[in-house]
């Protein structure tokens, strides 16, 4: 075979395996990176409706750069003895440019979250009483909840958002992982 | 051909041993088989009893003061195939060999071919029975039980392999003269080599960056097809399944010169399989199938002075990742730790793969030209290119339609090298290497997009004196590379440079029945991407990782020794000895520390890790100890320790594999060993006592396995073999944990295990007696 032909035969076999290859199709000459972060919680934020005179606190707990960075933002709760207060909780995603709220999509996916609060110490958990007042159909979900404060008291109170895939839920907190950990100063006075 | 003798093997099974005295010759000539003309200055090589000669100018050799037994012999000889040939030698025996002489392929046995190795690192060539019998699931897991080898794992589906305690960015993977370019500095990586598709696998330990780039600080492993050589059809097929994970796999290769009076070869191959959920003793770990799917296809053309060769790779796997491990937070790992048995654990078999599951695909397209001017010179330039896609899919709160982080690898490599021997004492090796790489994310962040440019250049210079042989060796590279991030919502495009200086200083002497090889090298490598500026929660690790971009390169200085005996009969038995010794010191080894305060997250509280330069100190041996009794017993054990800390506070690293030891005990089923045999294997894994106190959990405590094997292999015909082999792992079905398994923490490993193996071997070639032998 002439030596012509050899190389042509080479040449095409390597432009046959060249022009079978994937490619990258996100790789612009400079590979600047885009803002496309999957929607994640970065802001908590608690709706808190006293029942007598209908006065409207929030507080929130926010970290929108995410884990790591700058330091979370947290609000402390303060409220008064012997109240009822309405409470919702409100999840955002505010990464991106302008804040998506989230909260909905857990609401819809119900059976498989479960907010949930733990009060600590025991003097104030004595001091309120936290009912949820939403349902998945069989177990609430802890989004709209009651509170009911008694005596004076001070502690923590951390709210935690459970994802409990494939049947787990069983309207405690202890199944699946956790979501969302966040923990509030709380003072009832 | 090395089963031409199968029929005088069978006949030499009859044998039994008679009074060892050393003391018999044997004589021979090597035959051109094509026109019956001598083969001058062939060299046989009498492996086992460490002997070895030259033809003289008419073919004509001997060897003398061998022992009464089976002798095997390999002949090499310019432009011909390397040629095996065993035998019983009883008495005085004449003997003639007859090896195929092709000068189109005189480029393929090269001058060194009587030398197995390019190199005198420390080294160790997986076994062909070991390659042939592949049982395991994956490339990691092949390489397990070699001395120095430990698996990095992930789950019992996902692991990569560990030299002497390190893995990722500081062990090379060469697949077919391509080194692996995937995002190996994550933990829960499996690289992306086909297990069924190598057929020569070798581990060499030690830094190697004069070959192997500067990311070969602890070693390199070697895989490729065995070159190819046979112009009739010829290949494999190889199949395998497993009770544990109730997994199959097949792989099919295909090869040959199918042009007439063309040397041209080609090759096909393909591997398929599939696994569902792996099974500890006590429950079925959720989550962890795995499916494959990869082929490779190539073309080499060999002419005496030219050859080029190009091929092209794919590899596909899906890879589930064990669903008990998935915690949301350090107060959920801490629950999942404390369990003995996890909480959502059930005896649910599946073979579907769920979220959180990882999709990787990689790609290989390569080619390769060489010119041979003249005998002592080659030039080759070679040129490849690769592209990795790897998507992780999580368990996340949101439903996304695509991979919640997805990379994209894209790396472009060429070498060009030349060798040149000036005479039979000196030869250089030279080369030059030039490399772009770029990478996008597309997700959640954890590193960032990045450009990089690498550039570098070696010069080789081997001294042989006989059995000695020195290797100095200096290499410079450089690495140029680029990142584009956002921070506070403004584009970072940092810029660091990166260069460094690697030399090899070595000394070889192989006197047949004892062998020592010593390197002292000087290596570096640069920062990886995950070190520099990773920045978030590291889902995997239950950690926030912070990267640190001011880091300098990584600098080592290691010394590394094997000594070697083989086949020494002493006492009754043929005793082999080997002794790794190996000690490196590190100027900044770059490694997670814990900063000690915690980050609040919107998860919860997380340690955090800070990838810092330390000065570490890393040393260690590998040692076995092997004897024959008779043709048939043989025992082999081994033992690996290494020992690593940080220098100067004396702390140990984390994650470093705990002391190992490996009893076998084998018996053969026929004289030549040649694939029946029964063998018993007992592995102790003692418990990692040196830790660095920042864990989540302690480490688990020592254990230890039992497994068998029984292979059986047959001659079909004169074109098919068929090679079997049955093995039982965990045979008491203990249940156990890995210290280097990262998922240790939710979950107990692999349970009892059965496996068969079938491979069928074939070469339609016509048959040609290699030998003829006359007993005196």
């Amino acid at each position: 075979m002439k030596t012509t032909s050899k190389l042509l035969l080479m040449a095409s076999l390597i432009g046959l395996t060249v022009s079978a290859c994937r490619t990258d199709d996100d790789l612009p000459d400079v590979p600047q990176p885009v803002v496309n972060e999957p929607e994640q919680i970065t802001t908590v934020e608690l709706h808190i409706e006293k029942a007598s005179d209908s006065s409207h606190v929030h507080a929130t707990w926010s970290d929108p750069d995410g884990p790591g960075g700058n330091e979370p933002t947290i609000d402390d709760i303060t409220l008064d003895t012997g109240s009822v207060y309405t409470v919702e909780v409100h999840f955002y995603d505010e990464s991106g440019d302008s804040p998506v709220e989230v909260t909905s999509e857990i609401r819809e996916e119900g059976d498989e979250h479960f907010v949930c609060f733990e009060l600590a110490p025991t003097e104030l958990s004595d001091g309120i009483a936290i009912t949820a007042t939403d349902s998945d159909g069989t177990y609430p979900i802890g989004l709209d909840s009651e509170w009911v404060t008694t005596g004076a008291a001070t502690g923590t109170l951390t709210l935690k958002l459970k994802h409990q895939v494939g049947g787990e839920k069983d309207g405690t907190c202890e199944p699946g992982g956790t979501d969302v950990e966040v923990v509030f100063n709380v003072t009832i006075q | 051909m090395k089963y031409i003798l199968f029929g005088v093997l069978l006949l030499a099974a009859r044998y039994t041993y008679a009074q060892e005295s050393c003391t018999l010759t044997l004589t021979g000539k090597v035959i051109d088989e094509h026109d019956a003309s001598s083969l001058g200055y062939a060299d046989i090589w009498a492996k086992q009893a460490g002997v070895s000669t030259i033809s003289d100018a008419s073919g004509a050799f001997e060897i003398s003061g061998l022992c009464p037994g089976p002798l095997a012999l390999r002949v090499a000889h310019v432009g011909c195939d390397t040629l095996d040939v065993a035998f019983m030698i009883r008495r005085d025996t004449s003997i003639q060999l007859f090896m195929e002489h092709h000068t189109e392929l005189l480029e393929i046995v090269q001058i060194e071919a009587a030398k197995p190795h390019e190199d005198i690192m420390a080294r160790q060539t997986l076994s062909k029975q070991k390659v042939e019998r592949m049982q395991a699931m994956s490339y990691a897991e092949l390489l397990d039980d070699e001395l120095g080898v430990q698996m990095n794992q992930t789950g019992g589906n996902i692991a990569k392999p560990m030299l002497h305690g390190l893995s990722g960015n500081r062990v090379a993977l060469r697949d077919n003269g391509v080194i692996l370019e995937g995002q190996q500095w994550g933990s829960e990586h499996a690289p992306e080599i086909d297990p069924f598709a190598m057929e020569e696998v070798e581990v060499v330990y030690g830094a190697s960056s004069l070959r192997y780039g500067p990311e070969a600080l602890a070693g390199a492993i070697v895989s490729k097809r065995k070159t190819e050589t046979i112009r009739a059809l010829n290949g494999w097929v190889h199949m395998n399944g497993a009770s544990n994970g109730r997994s199959g796999n097949g792989s099919v290769m295909l090869r040959g010169a199918p042009i007439k009076s063309l040397p041209l070869f080609a090759f096909v191959q393909g591997t398929v399989g599939r696994s569902g959920d792996l099974s500890a003793p006590k429950y079925v770990l959720d989550n962890t199938g795995t499916s494959n799917l990869h082929g490779q296809v190539g073309l080499t053309y060999v002419s005496e002075r030219f050859g080029a060769h190009t091929e092209y790779r794919r590899f596909n796997t899906q890879l589930g990742i064990l669903s008990f491990a998935h915690v949301g937070n350090l107060t959920d790992l801490r629950n999942a730790i404390e369990l003995e048995r996890p909480a959502t654990a059930t005896n649910d078999f599946s073979y579907s793969i769920e979220a959180p599951y990882q999709n990787v695909e990689h790609e290989v397209s390569a080619a390769e030209l060489w010119w041979r001017p003249q005998l002592e010179t080659k030039l080759e330039l070679s040129f490849n290119r690769q592209y990795n896609l790897r998507q992780e899919f999580d368990n996340s709160i949101f439903a996304l339609n695509g991979a919640d982080l997805q990379y994209e690898l894209t790396t472009h490599s060429g070498e060009l090298r030349l060798d040149h021997r000036f005479n039979t004492v000196f030869k250089t090796e030279f080369g030059l290497i030039g490399q772009r790489q770029a990478n996008t994310y597309t997700g959640r962040f954890f590193i960032p997009n990045f450009l990089a440019y690498e550039g570098g250049a070696y010069l080789i210079q081997h001294l042989t004196l006989q059995e000695q042989e020195v290797e100095v060796g200096v290499r410079y590279d450089v690495r140029q590379q680029q990142a584009f991030m956002y921070r506070m919502d403004t584009l970072y495009r940092p810029e660091r440079n990166f260069a460094g200086l690697s030399w090899n200083v070595g000394y070889g002497i192989d006197k047949g029945v004892w062998s020592l090889s010593t390197n002292v090298a000087q290596g570096w490598r640069p920062p990886a991407i995950n070190e520099l500026y990773s920045n978030g929660l590291h889902h995997g690790a239950a950690a926030v990782e912070v990267g640190d971009e001011l880091l300098d390169e990584e600098r080592s200085f290691s010394w590394m020794n094997q000594f070697e005996v083989r086949d020494l009969y002493y006492g009754g038995l043929r005793w082999s000895f080997m002794v790794r010794g190996h000690a490196s010191y590190y100027d900044q080894f770059i490694y997670l520390v814990p900063t000690g305060t915690p980050a609040l997250t919107i998860r919860g509280a997380y340690p955090t890790f800070e990838y810092r330069g330390v000065d570490a100190v890393l040393a260690g041996v590998d040692a076995s100890l092997a004897a024959r009794f008779g043709g048939r017993w043989s025992g082999a054990l081994g033992v690996e320790m290494v020992r690593a800390q940080e220098w100067s506070i004396k702390r140990p690293l984390i994650f470093m594999p705990a002391d190992r030891a490996d009893l076998e005990v084998r018996y053969a089923l026929d004289l030549f060993n040649e694939g029946r045999y029964i063998a018993v294997t007992a592995t102790g894994v003692n418990e990692q006592f040196r830790v660095p106190g920042i864990d989540y959990a302690p480490p688990p405590p020592t254990y230890f396995l039992l497994a068998s094997e029984l292979g059986w292999a047959f001659r079909l015909n004169s074109d098919f073999r068929v090679i079997t082999a049955l093995r039982v792992s965990n045979i008491l079905n203990t249940s156990y944990r890995s210290y280097t398994n990262r998922l240790r923490y939710f979950a107990d490993e692999m349970g009892r295990n059965f496996s068969l193996v079938i491979r069928v071997p074939f070469d339609f070639s016509p048959k040609q007696e290699h030998i003829q032998i006359i007993e005196q």
